[in-house]
């Protein structure tokens, strides 16, 4: 057998070898198309190798121009693979190059099968013998196609398409590849080029060998396939072992572990987790199954919380309730996060979730305690000012009474003086109102009700605040002095609990004040606008702070012969349940100043936060 | 009752209440005059006493105490009702060593308030 034989027939085998090899791992995992573009362009360069071998081996010219214009099939199946490889593996190259590239190579292989014998001659008039690796082969003489052109310009663009994704797959960080596959289809489509351009234009008489420098090209592609495979397989190998160890660690722990499978819509979980959620240890359970056990109150939260986690690529954790097949409840705390496949698309979410139902009783139950305490010094401290609120009550009923007996006499008169009367009437309804109102923000102020949040004004809560202790002030010879800053952002909070704030700072303040000279005792309360926060001041004028101002805030800590030295403490828990704080510091000239700062509401903040919220809202006094 | 018409001063914070003393009063032959700080009424004590005074407790800057110890320290001949919302135990006794006449709480009853009236009015309580 002659050498040409075996080169040729080698190379072709070598390729179609090559070409099985890749053609079966695309059937075993089809998603990943670059195997099977590879297939192609190796059973492409394979073909090219054959016409090339039938080419050299031609007797007469017919024989020579059906062979080669046989070989532009391959050609075009090989350059249309490539390209395609380049923008599916590397995910690099300008789309319209290579839509251009293909049309141009298809427009080409058109005209090879319509004008002329083939692509490269209009029509073969004789063959020539040259010598190649010591023994004699066929080349053709004959008049060139013009068409041709259109190939080499093809190959022309397909140099700068792959220049260009190279440029951009070095400029990722991945030089090796783009050394290999874009370094490699530039050396075969440089090599093609310029022999088809010197033989065009006769400079040179040398056979057809462009399947030698295909192969060089699917060598380099399949080595960085194969790297990808062995990756991919060692990754999953990592991965399982490292879901293995996770498992286990998690059980241990007393985490349930699940893995959602976004494609198949399945969740997998383990023992435990199952068993939290109340399915049978070897249940399958679709995605929905799991988030009917929610509770409906917090399911949208959860599915709003993983669409969040699947837009942002980011982990979530959320605490929500399941409701078990026996109705019963059970609050869990999941974190999870989600893994994207090779093309970015969310693939699965991995999790854990913990039973903290123990736990979110035990905050409820402090919650309820700290309520209960908080009512109790809301009535205390009412209680107290039971003087000055009968005053502000005692004055529109007088009002009322005197007007009334008032209307009454002219009444009696005869004839009866009505002019008067609209008028009495009209002050006797306003009268009325304002003893209403005083009465209603009592009993706000003495409910004994679960906390609410909702968007307040601080202005108004001082403001309100300040009218119910007004007379109480004023029989202690306290002068109030306001400055609150006008157009403050709302905060989010309990109105209740930021009255009884600002009561006990206020109320505070006065006691203070009490050894002071009639004349000396001025309260000043300020608000102002603080980054993200706005801030009130309580100021008086007393003898100020002991050394260490922290110790008023502890519980039991009073100064006063009949306090119970927990409303400071109350203060601090109520200012803390409203993610803020509160802190004091001696005034330069005289007093004590207390300031409290709380953040400014988040718009539309709510739901996303209810179950942080409830969490924090119990922590312990004195904290 | 008398012979010309009693003019009375009606000193509170609150002018909704001045306003209705002065409806019940005038409508009973009284002539009433409204201050609403102790500091007006003290003043206007300089050129004219009014024949009797109701007075509020209750309130900023010069309170009634203050007001009926200004009366006392100038030796000013004025019966003082003082009529107030705020009853702690001690205040009636404290404002009768101030020298008022009555002590009232709002709401204060008509035939209440007009018995001390008369009863301040009456010539007894007159000095001269």
């Amino acid at each position: 057998m002659s050498w040409v034989t075996i080169i040729w027939s080698m190379t072709a085998s070598a390729c179609l070898t090559l070409a099985a090899i890749h053609l079966l791992v695309w059937c075993q995992r089809r998603a990943v198309w670059a195997d099977l573009l590879f297939a192609l362009a190796a059973t492409g360069t394979a073909g090219l190798a054959f016409c090339e071998l039938a080419m050299m081996r031609a007797e007469t010219p017919g024989q020579f121009a059906t062979a080669l214009r046989w070989f532009h099939l391959p050609g075009w199946v090989i350059i249309v693979a490539v390209v395609a490889f380049v923008r599916l593996f590397l995910e690099a190259g300008r789309p319209w190059l290579a839509w251009s590239v293909c049309a141009l190579r298809t427009v080409a292989l058109f005209l090879n099968f319509t004008v002329g014998d083939n692509l490269n001659f209009r029509s073969v008039e004789g063959l020539r013998s040259i010598r190649l690796f010591g023994e004699s082969v066929s080349i053709a003489e004959g008049v060139p196609n013009p068409c041709m052109l259109v190939a080499q310009f093809g190959m022309v663009l397909i140099v700068i398409f792959t220049v260009d994704a190279a440029i951009t797959v070095w400029r990722r960080g991945n030089r090796r590849l783009a050394l290999t596959v874009g370094g490699g289809i530039v050396f075969v489509a440089l090599v093609g080029l310029s022999q088809g351009v010197l033989r065009f234009w006769g400079v040179v008489h040398a056979p057809i060998t462009a399947s030698l420098s295909f192969t060089v090209l699917v060598v380099a592609m399949g080595y960085e396939l194969s790297r990808e495979t062995l990756r991919a397989a060692r990754l999953s190998e990592e991965l399982r072992d490292s879901e293995a160890r996770l498992t286990l660690a998690a059980e241990a722990a007393g985490f349930g572990v699940w893995m959602w499978t976004v494609d198949t819509n399945t969740v997998w979980g383990s023992e435990r987790w199952l068993r939290l959620f109340g399915f049978a240890p070897d249940a399958n359970v679709s995605f929905e199954q799991a988030i009917q056990r929610i509770h409906p109150d917090d399911r949208e939260r959860v599915k709003s919380a993983i669409r969040l986690a699947m837009e942002t690529r980011a982990g979530y954790g959320v605490d929500y309730r399941v409701v078990l097949p026996d109705r019963s409840v059970r609050w869990i705390a999941a974190l999870g996060r989600l893994y994207a496949a090779a093309g970015g698309k969310p693939a699965r979410m991995l999790g854990a979730a913990v039973d903290i139902t123990e736990r979110k009783q035990a905050e409820q139950d402090l919650l309820q305690q700290r309520n209960e305490l908080a009512h109790l010094s809301r009535v205390t401290t009412v209680s107290a000012l039971s003087g000055s609120l009968a005053h502000e009550l005692n004055q529109p009923l007088g009002i009322i009474l005197s007007n009334a007996q008032a209307a009454q006499e002219l009444l009696q008169q005869d004839p009866p003086v009505l002019t008067d009367v609209r008028e009495i009437l009209a002050d006797i309804v306003a009268a009325d109102r304002r003893a209403a109102e005083i009465i209603q923000r009592l009993r706000a102020l003495l409910k004994r009700d679960e906390t609410s949040r909702q968007p307040l004004s601080l202005n108004e809560i001082l403001d309100v605040v300040l009218r119910l202790v007004r007379v109480d002030l004023i029989d202690r010879g306290i002068t109030s002095v306001c400055d609150l800053a006008p157009d403050l952002p709302p905060i989010t909070g309990d109105r209740v609990q930021l009255q009884q704030l600002a009561l006990n700072l206020i109320l505070n303040a006065a006691d203070a004040m009490a050894v002071n000279a009639p004349g000396t005792r001025r309260l000043h309360i300020t608000t102002s606008r603080q980054p993200n926060a706005v801030r009130a001041t309580v100021r008086d004028e007393g003898p100020g702070l002991p050394a260490d101002s922290e110790v008023l805030f502890q519980p039991f800590f009073t100064t006063k012969p009949h306090g119970l030295g927990m409303g400071l403490a109350i203060c601090r828990t109520i200012v803390a349940a409203h993610q803020g704080r509160l802190w004091a510091e001696p005034h330069p000239a005289q007093g004590a100043i207390f300031h409290f700062e709380l953040p400014v509401a988040e718009e539309g903040a709510g739901r996303e936060r209810g179950a942080r919220d409830a969490r924090e809202e119990a922590p312990a006094y004195g904290q | 009752m008398h012979a010309s018409k009693p003019m009375l001063a009606v000193l509170d914070d609150e002018p909704d209440m001045r306003k209705a003393l002065r409806r019940l009063l005038t409508g009973r032959g009284f002539g009433v005059e409204e201050y609403a700080r102790g500091s007006d009424l003290l003043g206007a004590l300089d050129s004219r006493v009014p024949d009797c005074l109701l007075l509020d407790l209750h309130m900023e800057a010069v309170n009634g105490f203050d007001v009926l110890e200004g009366i006392r320290s100038r030796r000013i001949i004025l019966p003082v009702i003082v009529i107030t919302a705020h009853d702690e135990p001690g205040t009636a006794e404290r404002v009768r060593a101030l020298g008022a006449s009555a002590y009232l709480r709002k709401p204060v009853e008509r035939e209440v308030l007009l018995a001390a009236l008369d009863a301040a009015l009456a010539p007894a309580h007159a000095k001269h």
